[in-house]
């Protein structure tokens, strides 16, 4: 996938004469004045510019002014634009008309940078609570924030102590939400019109995870609804902003928590782009395959759990019985089973362990079985149909307005797969089909989701028989390259590769002054991850693109004039991870 | 409750403590990732419900705060509520560093550990821990319920309240 | 009635009550027992051998659970309300006879509390009343979810309950009587009833999931929407009840009722020698729980509106159309 290239950008340059080109070495953006910016976007959408795909603020310190960032897609020339604005005294024109999910990207924005939209429709905090006093991703905010309070721990408190307090005495942040302010938040949300205000969540059983769902109810119709986000916001952009590039590394796993290796290979990507390290053939295939299982698990947790809202536990218990064998097939090459941290920049942590492939191979063997267990379950169930069939309908003009990725837009007939359209990690190698869904309902998006499974089987055994050509000691690290760890092995007998090692756990890698946007297919939609470098070894600006995020934007559209019950099956359609919606 | 000299009490509380430590029920609060390593700890191949443990969806009817995930600032004053609306006699296993401890977060937005808001019983370390830390986890709970038998949690607060103004604990700016 | 007849009737309440609220208790061991077995887990095992005394510690901690009562609950009605759900689901079992009368010292028993002859009558008015217990607490409980849940309950009650008196109308036109003996013997005669009512079982079944809150009928319930539903503030003991009295007195009365009217009750070669009607009845009964137990954790939920739907466009019409034929058939047999 490109970027606006200059041919067409002289056309633009021709109605729009105020705006400037710059090809840098990793994309091309548009800079435009901030009075036409609405303009500018709304003839861009008009141009075939109409997929949304993100909007942030990079926050520059001297002069004290914030930039916007917008990034569009092109569905029929498959490129990309990137658009950039400074704001006029911390504001902004609200883009919410041309888009409806830029309603939350622009909540984003106010909550961390205090950056105010024109027109929004109700600008209110998206992570933190009504109330909170900061702006935390600016950046003269430090990373734990002012400490200013205290809050011990009541276990050692109660246990009693004979010596000086520990650490658990030391000044702490913020005093926690209260009640009132949470209610506060509530209440800035939604005015009540109807019957019976519902909170459904934050912990409740069936919103995965802890998304907060405000119902206004007539009866168990939904009049209207909103979703409150951030209660699992636990500043992942600015720990990013505080970290060097590789330390950054096991924490995209504690976003989306199932698809651990698949936002691993995401972030991987991109900083490589970033520091232009070219990875051995070896990690490469390997990359593939756990991306792919990854998937397969992946795809497996939102079968399980969506059948288990829908009252099938038994389908989520056997779903489960498949996942325990991919979290051993990882575990057994990482070390670990679910946030893995499995890949490095330049390559792979560790070797294939010994009799990986066969094991793998065993398990794409098998598998097949277990889906069409998976489907005389469900597929043809009168119950299951009459649940998910109708509901929650996608139209392809939604898919573009909501920035909609993943299996969530292919169920409603766009083929936007970024392993196809842009591929990376040596998926051009790959044969596989993307499956499209017609009606775009419940029903389409659990198909899609089933034919999505078959595909990553026959991805992984394309993937093992290519991995079975390379010998066993191909390299399967980059190590020549200066950014990239030598594997531990090595580290102990070469003294080149300790020094090296220790330079880069020390100082960090050394990024060239540029920025990437690289996005990877994950289960949830697109991830994309935005690196702004002005050199040094942290990224000055990390933001992450989220797929859940945009896929939830359209719940309350979708939920309106439904059910509760409506709302559980829609809810696990979409299936949102919340620890990559919140970050 | 604890009473050392009548045989007939001292049976009736080892009843007692049986027949609670045999059947912890927890509430589901899963917040992060975490949760999954819980629901890994109660399908198939682990399977909670050997221990008699079922995961129930309200507060009443849960003796048992699994905190499985990361808490953050936001979401802490629910869990206070969530642990206030569960009846006596109850217990909170912390799942996890970032429950236990604030994990790999150290950021504005996260609660540094769970016992700053709540009494933590066990704290299960690991990011996240294998199902089997959380077994080895409700098996220590079990133990420590056999051990130490139940004080109503009123009680214990009381006794906890005496303790800190004795030892002059209490620091600043905290109300309990 | 003499003062022996007063003393072999409280007898027969006490084992009635002793019998099914332990077997209530145990069902809830068999059901997780079972589910395990299904999902490919073992299920309780460790609380005694094979977990056999789970049920007892699930009773002990439940029984010695603080009392919560939420603030802004209605206290009457809260308590009213657990009384509600129970005492018409151990009615049901009053009329419910459990095998033949026999003769024991000289004086012949009859293995059912009540031998009326509107059994049937009253076990479909016992079955109406629970539903206040729902509706009841989920009033009282002061939450939302509660409300919901009892609302949706009182909905499918409602839609339910009028199948369910027709669909075994016919048996009364077959049996030409509303006694449950009375029914029995009539199968003895004509074979089992299944034979020639089939719909009216399979619309039974359906209404038999509805009443007792099981799958696909769980929507009261439904965890994944409405926490648990209308029990969502009880807790401890005063929770334990609900689901003994609607998830295993219910589909064991029920279940009773069904083997009672379609399977021809405690009937079969006496090949148990004496004991032969009881080991029969057990038998059968545990079939048909075993099957609802089996239901239970398979298939998935159906919505609220389509229950609804289903009750009153299908199974009404159903039911009515064979009551007619059946009507009309017998009228011509018989006459």
């Amino acid at each position: 996938m490109q970027w606006l290239d200059s041919s067409l950008s002289e056309q633009l340059k021709k109605v729009f004469p105020n705006i400037s080109i710059e090809d840098g070495p990793y994309l091309s953006s548009i800079s435009i004045p901030t009075d036409e910016l609405l303009r500018f976007l709304s003839h861009l959408k008009s141009e075939g510019f109409k997929h949304f795909i993100d909007h942030t603020i990079v926050h520059h310190q001297a002069p004290e002014r914030f930039e916007g960032i917008y990034i569009l897609y092109n569905p029929e020339l498959n490129k990309r634009a990137l658009v950039r604005a400074f704001s006029k005294d911390s504001k902004l024109p609200s883009i919410e008309k041309l888009w409806p999910c830029a309603k939350w990207a622009e909540r984003e924005a106010y909550d961390m940078f205090g950056v105010i939209y024109e027109g929004h429709e109700n600008l209110r905090r998206m992570f933190m609570w009504e109330g909170y006093p900061y702006h935390p991703l600016r950046k003269d905010f430090p990373l734990s924030g002012p400490q200013d309070v205290e809050l011990p721990s009541l276990t050692e408190l109660y246990a009693g102590r004979d010596q000086e307090p520990s650490h658990d005495f030391e000044l702490y942040h913020t005093k926690v939400a209260t009640l009132q302010d949470l209610e506060k938040t509530q209440y800035s949300r939604l005015n009540k019109k109807a019957q019976l205000m519902l909170n459904w969540g934050p912990l409740h059983p069936g919103t995965h995870g802890t998304i907060w769902f405000l119902f206004d109810l007539d009866g168990e119709r939904v009049v209207q609804s909103d979703v409150i986000l951030g209660q699992l916001h636990r500043g992942m952009e600015k720990l990013a902003e505080n970290l060097y590039y590789f330390q950054f590394l096991p924490y995209t796993d504690r976003m989306d928590y199932i698809s651990a290796i698949c936002n691993e290979l995401a972030y991987v990507c991109a900083v490589e782009k970033l520091l232009k390290v070219e990875v051995p053939e070896k990690a490469l295939y390997a990359r593939v395959m756990f991306a792919e299982l990854q998937r397969i698990n992946s795809h497996l947790l939102w079968l399980g759990t969506g059948a288990l809202d829908l009252g099938a536990l038994t389908v989520f218990l056997y779903a489960f019985r498949e996942r325990e064998k991919i979290m051993d097939i990882i575990e057994g090459n990482a070390g670990f089973r679910l946030t893995s941290a499995f890949l490095r920049i330049g390559g792979l942590h560790y070797d294939l362990a010994e009799g990986t492939l066969d094991v793998v191979e065993a398990f794409v063997k098998d598998f097949p079985q277990r889906l069409s267990e998976y489907h005389s379950l469900l597929t043809r169930n009168r119950i299951w149909l009459r649940r998910t069939r109708d509901i929650g309908v996608i139209t392809r003009q939604d898919v573009f307005d909501y920035g909609l990725s993943g299996p969530v837009a292919r169920a409603s007939g766009i083929a936007y797969d970024l392993r196809k359209l842009q591929p990376y990690s040596g998926y051009e190698e790959f044969e596989f089909d993307i499956p499209v869904g017609e009606v775009g309902d419940v029903y389409d998006r659990y198909l899609v989701r089933m034919e999505e499974i078959k595909q990553s089987i026959r991805i992984i055994s394309q993937a093992i028989s290519k991995l079975k050509k390379l010998p066993k000691s191909a390299p399967y690290v980059n190590k020549q390259h200066p950014s990239v760890m030598a594997p531990k092995e090595e580290v102990f007998k070469d003294l080149q590769d300790m020094v090296k090692n220790f330079r880069i756990v020390v100082h960090g890698e050394s990024a060239p002054i540029g920025e990437v946007y690289s996005a990877g297919e994950n289960p949830r939609g697109e991830l994309g991850f935005y690196i702004l470098s002005k050199g040094g070894s942290k990224p000055y600006r990390l933001r992450i693109r989220s797929g859940a995020l945009y896929n939830l934007s359209i719940f309350p559209k979708l939920i309106k004039d439904g059910t509760i019950a409506d709302a559980i099956a829609l809810l696990g359609s979409l299936d949102p991870v919340v620890g990559e919606t919140d970050r | 409750m604890v009473n050392n000299n009548g045989f007939v009490l001292t049976t009736v509380d080892e009843l007692l403590s049986w027949g609670r430590r045999n059947s912890l029920w927890p509430l589901t609060i899963g917040l992060a990732c975490c949760a999954i390593e819980m629901m890994h700890a109660a399908a198939s191949r682990f399977d909670l419900d050997r221990l008699g443990v079922i995961f129930r969806a309200s507060p009443r009817q849960a003796d048992l705060m699994i905190v499985a995930g990361t808490v953050v600032n936001k979401v802490a004053p629910m869990l206070k509520l969530l642990w206030e609306q569960m009846p006596d006699p109850k217990w909170c296993i912390t799942m996890g560093g970032c429950a236990s401890a604030g994990g790999p977060f150290p950021t504005y937005s996260t609660l540094q550990g769970m016992d700053r808001i709540i009494p933590v019983d066990v704290y299960i370390p690991g990011c996240p821990p294998h199902p089997q830390g959380l077994l080895y986890g409700i098996l220590q709970l079990q133990k420590k319920i056999k051990e130490k038998g139940v004080l109503r949690y009123e009680k214990a607060f009381e006794e906890f309240k005496r303790e800190v103004e004795r030892r002059g604990l209490l620091p600043r700016e905290v109300t309990v | 009635m003499s003062t022996l007849d007063l003393i072999i009737g409280l007898l027969k309440i006490l084992i009635i009550l002793a019998i099914f609220m332990g077997l209530g208790a145990y069902l809830t061991w068999l059901e997780r027992k079972l589910a395990g077995h299904i999902q490919g887990r073992i299920g309780p095992k460790l609380v005694g051998p094979f977990g056999i005394l789970q049920p007892l510690a699930d009773g002990i901690k439940l029984l010695t659970k603080e009392s919560i009562i939420p603030s802004g609950a209605d206290r009457v009605l809260y308590y009213i309300s657990i009384a509600m759900a129970l005492a018409p689901a151990l009615m049901l079992f009053s009329v419910i006879p459990l095998g033949p009368e026999f003769t024991i010292f000289g004086k012949t028993v009859k293995p059912v509390i009540a031998d009326v002859n509107i059994a049937l009558l009253l076990i479909f008015a016992f079955g109406s009343l629970a539903v206040y217990g729902t509706i009841f607490s989920g009033w009282a409980s002061n939450s939302k979810y509660a409300f919901l849940g009892s609302l949706r309950k009182a909905s499918v009650i409602v839609s339910y309950e009028v199948v369910l008196g027709l669909s075994v109308l016919g048996i009364v036109l077959l049996a030409g009587s509303m006694n449950a003996s009375k029914i029995v013997k009539a199968q003895e005669e004509l074979g089992w009833f299944i034979l020639y009512q089939p719909v009216a079982f399979i619309l039974y079944l359906f209404c038999m999931l509805a009443e007792s809150g099981r799958v696909p009928f769980d929507i009261q319930e439904a965890e994944a929407e409405l926490v648990t539903g209308y029990n969502v503030e009880y807790g401890g003991i005063r929770f334990g009840i609900f689901p003994l009295a609607e998830w295993y007195l219910n589909v064991v009365a029920l279940s009773s009722l069904a083997v009672l009217l379609f399977f021809g009750g405690w009937l079969g070669p006496s090949i148990f020698g004496p004991i032969s009607p009881a080991v029969w009845f057990v038998l059968k009964v545990s079939v048909l729980v075993f099957f609802v137990l089996w239901l239970h954790w398979t298939l998935p939920r159906l919505q609220a509106r389509d229950i609804t739907h289903l009750g009153w466009k299908l199974m009404l019409p159903l039911a009515l159309l064979n009551f007619v034929i059946t009507a009309v058939i017998s009228f011509v047999i018989f006459s």
